[in-house]
């Protein structure tokens, strides 16, 4: 446990590896399972999207994987966190402390808010420099500006004295990406980075993350709700509902045929771009109560496939037959009783 | 799965009938800070119709001035100059019976549902008050059963008149919104981004809300939304505006299909595609960061970020017209360029 905090780790070790991670928020209402045993892996330059419904769990196994939840009435337990090879649930508060802003690091949606009004830009980025690298106050200059013309920003010899406010939504977004990568994290965490920008800035962040995680061989889990965004720059998907990982696959697979019901129904919920005036296909029913699930598979009372079985026993994530999985170099995982006929719906 | 019959949009209005809706260039500017002489022009010259039964579809980037005209178009904000008429009878003003009958017919639904429902209220109480203010319901009794027959309307059940707007998920406040704007039986609903703030399941089911309420009621709908494809889905006519004027209104095929104006062109080439396949497409990438409103830029108010953009575009505005034969047709662009104009 004493290596270097930046130590390189040896290039197949994953730079995310979750195993069994759970969730408990004790309430007045009482126990919330928010999360429950989730796994995730996510290798070095590759882009993994987190996606599911609001009040799935996605930003809260974030915030578990970041050591965020440290409060009273929160129980986290998980059988295994690495980051690039450091086992993260053995380590005290403080270690953790250290790796978070440097080989892991997590990107709000909220750019105004993330930064500090009163210091410039310059002094923000710089700072991570003096203060995790040691460098001068020259040195730690010389790297925002480079920083800032990394993520894009024109004129950054001149922006770099600029304060959060003098910079548009979309700017500042971009400058909380540059102080997210700053230290060439290995594992990078976007928590719907674009979800309040218009479109024509969200695409020039998601290009940013796109190029950095392919130019700095960084990992990447994004969170969203749109699957537009997924599209655009996932290589794998995994999607949740009410607190667990439903199905994982390659992207392409993934919309080309889901394994899973919900996965099936969100993406038949998309409107379309080059799509006619029609209605959309809805899923029925409400969002789950994370308080108050029903027995079986979570997804049971809202699902077209539902059976007794899916109403008496949780459906474990498997990996999909490979003869239905389709041509996918990686292996697809599903939870569902019914996957072969929900993927068999896909194909005819 | 194909969508059931019921829940089709109506088709596109057709007939003789006049707007209800006629905007006729307004502007409306605001003090740039509490010390500062100088204006932000919110909105810098808007003309619109809206036609019975139709929805606009309203679109552009952040700060172009979408909700500022959605005030104009309800009354809740007086243009500096030009006119928004309901019917006939401006919006904004008139006392007495005929001016309350005009605001009554306008209604508008928020984007947050959470802040603009007060937290204190019943759902019973917040769906009345527009009953009450207006005098629509006579008799305790009479009220409730019409604040019941509006949760019914927008999918809710009677018996949730008792509780509280945070005992709801974001998808049944939206609908709680919609059963209070829909309470003085209004004639069109300006609807400022109500699902932008929803995942994507329950944005479907309110979409689909929207236009089950157009068929049965046959309202008129102003759609305001930053998500292009939400947009395409429920509008019969689109306009796209930027920095405060309309750049390209037209039918939304034609809008989504040929756009005219190069900055339509960009956003839908930025929108992203739900489709994985598609991600190596040609996109016309937007230069650079959008202009401040306090200082746009002379001539075309797009022509520091267009690719297309020539001399005449720094020094001269170009009209919303359509093409040679059909200035004033459906489908018309503020571009120098656009129909192979020279
Ligand atoms: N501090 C907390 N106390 C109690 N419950 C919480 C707390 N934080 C989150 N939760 C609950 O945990 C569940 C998961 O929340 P989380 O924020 O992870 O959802 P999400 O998938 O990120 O949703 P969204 O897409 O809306 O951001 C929700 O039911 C939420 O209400
Ligand atoms: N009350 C106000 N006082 C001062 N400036 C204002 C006010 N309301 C709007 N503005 C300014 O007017 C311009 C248009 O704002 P508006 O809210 O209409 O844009 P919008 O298109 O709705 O943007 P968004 O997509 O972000 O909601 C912006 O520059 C905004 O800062
Ligand atoms: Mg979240
Ligand atoms: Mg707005």
């Amino acid at each position: 446990m004493n290596e270097p905090v930046n130590g390189p780790a040896p290039s197949d070790t994953p730079a995310l590896r979750v195993r069994d991670l759970n969730v408990r928020f004790t309430t007045e209402r009482g126990e919330i399972p928010a999360v429950r045993g989730v796994d995730l892996t996510v290798r070095r330059g590759q882009l993994l999207a987190l996606l599911g419904e609001s009040g799935s769990g996605k930003s809260v196994t974030a915030r578990a994987v970041m050591g965020l939840l440290d409060q009273p009435n929160v129980h986290v337990s998980a059988a295994a966190i690495d980051v690039a090879g450091r086992e993260l649930t053995a380590m005290r508060a403080a270690e953790r402390r250290r790796l978070r802003g440097d080989a892991m690091t997590l990107v709000f949606q909220d750019a105004l808010s993330a930064l500090n009004p009163v210091l410039s830009i310059g002094d923000q980025l710089g700072e991570l420099f003096r203060v995790h690298r040691g460098a001068s106050r020259r040195a730690a200059r010389a790297r925002a500006v480079e920083l800032l013309d990394l993520v894009g920003i024109p004129a950054p010899e001149r922006r770099v004295r600029d304060y959060p406010h003098q910079f548009s939504g979309g700017m500042r977004q971009r400058i909380l990406v540059a102080m997210a990568v700053a230290l060439e994290p290995e594992l990078l965490i976007a928590d719907e980075p674009t979800t309040a920008l218009d479109v024509t800035v969200q695409a020039q962040i998601l290009r940013l993350l796109d190029r950095l995680r392919r130019e700095l061989g960084m990992a990447v889990l994004l969170i969203t709700h749109d699957l537009g965004v997924a599209a655009e720059v996932a290589d794998d998907v995994a999607v949740m509902y009410a607190g667990r990982i439903v199905e994982e696959a390659p992207v392409g697979r993934l919309f080309a045929a889901p394994a899973h019901p919900y996965t099936q129904a969100l993406l038949g919920s998309i409107p379309r771009l080059d799509g006619p005036r029609e209605a959309l296909a809805a899923i029925e029913g409400s969002p789950p109560n994370p308080a108050r699930l029903p027995p079986g598979c979570s997804f049971n009372p809202r699902c077209r496939y539902a059976t007794d079985i899916c109403r008496a026993e949780r459906p474990l994530l498997l990996p999909v037959p490979a003869a239905l999985a389709g041509p996918a170099e990686r292996t697809r995982t599903a939870a569902c009783h019914h996957t072969e006929e929900v993927l068999r719906a896909a194909v005819g | 799965m194909p969508p059931s019959v019921e829940t089709q949009p109506v088709p596109a209005p057709n007939g003789p009938a006049g707007p209800v809706l006629s905007v006729t260039d307004v502007h409306k500017s605001y003090r740039a800070g509490l010390l500062s002489s100088a204006r932000v022009r919110a909105v810098d010259g808007v003309s619109l119709e809206l036609a019975p039964g139709e929805t606009l579809g309203i679109v552009g980037e952040s700060g172009s001035g979408k909700s500022t005209l959605a005030r104009m178009l309800v009354g809740l904000e007086r243009p500096d100059s030009g006119s928004v008429l309901f019917r006939g009878r401006p919006v904004a003003q008139g006392r007495g019976a005929a001016g309350r009958a005009t605001r009554r017919s306008v209604q508008m639904v928020f984007q947050d549902p959470l802040t603009s429902l007060n937290p204190r209220m019943t759902v019973l109480d917040i769906i009345a008050e527009p009953l009450d203010v207006h005098g629509l319901a006579s008799g305790r009794a009479a009220r409730r059963a019409r604040v019941e027959e509006l949760l019914g309307l927008v999918g809710l059940a009677a018996d949730m008149a008792q509780r509280f707007p945070h005992e709801f998920s974001g998808g049944q406040r939206q609908r709680i919104g919609i059963a209070r704007a829909l309470a003085t039986e209004p004639d069109v609903l300006v609807c400022d981004e109500p699902v932008s703030a929803l995942d994507m399941s329950v944005q479907a089911q309110v979409v689909n809300l929207f236009a089950d309420l157009q068929r049965r009621l046959g309202v008129s709908l102003v759609f305001i939304a930053h998500d292009l494809a939400v947009v395409r889905h429920v509008s019969h006519r689109v306009a796209v505006m930027y920095l405060g004027r309309i750049a390209e209104v037209g039918p939304a095929d034609r809008v989504y299909t040929e756009p005219a104006h190069p900055y339509t062109q960009a956003l839908l080439a930025a929108a992203p595609v739900p489709e994985p396949a598609a991600r190596d497409r040609e996109r016309i990438e937007l230069k650079g960061d959008p202009p401040s409103p306090l200082n746009p830029p002379s001539g075309c108010p797009f022509h520091t970020r267009c690719h297309l953009a020539q001399d005449v575009c720094t020094t001269t505005v170009p009209p919303l017209a359509g093409p040679k034969p059909d200035p004033a047709g459906p489908h018309r662009s503020a571009c120098h360029f656009s129909f192979d104009r020279p």
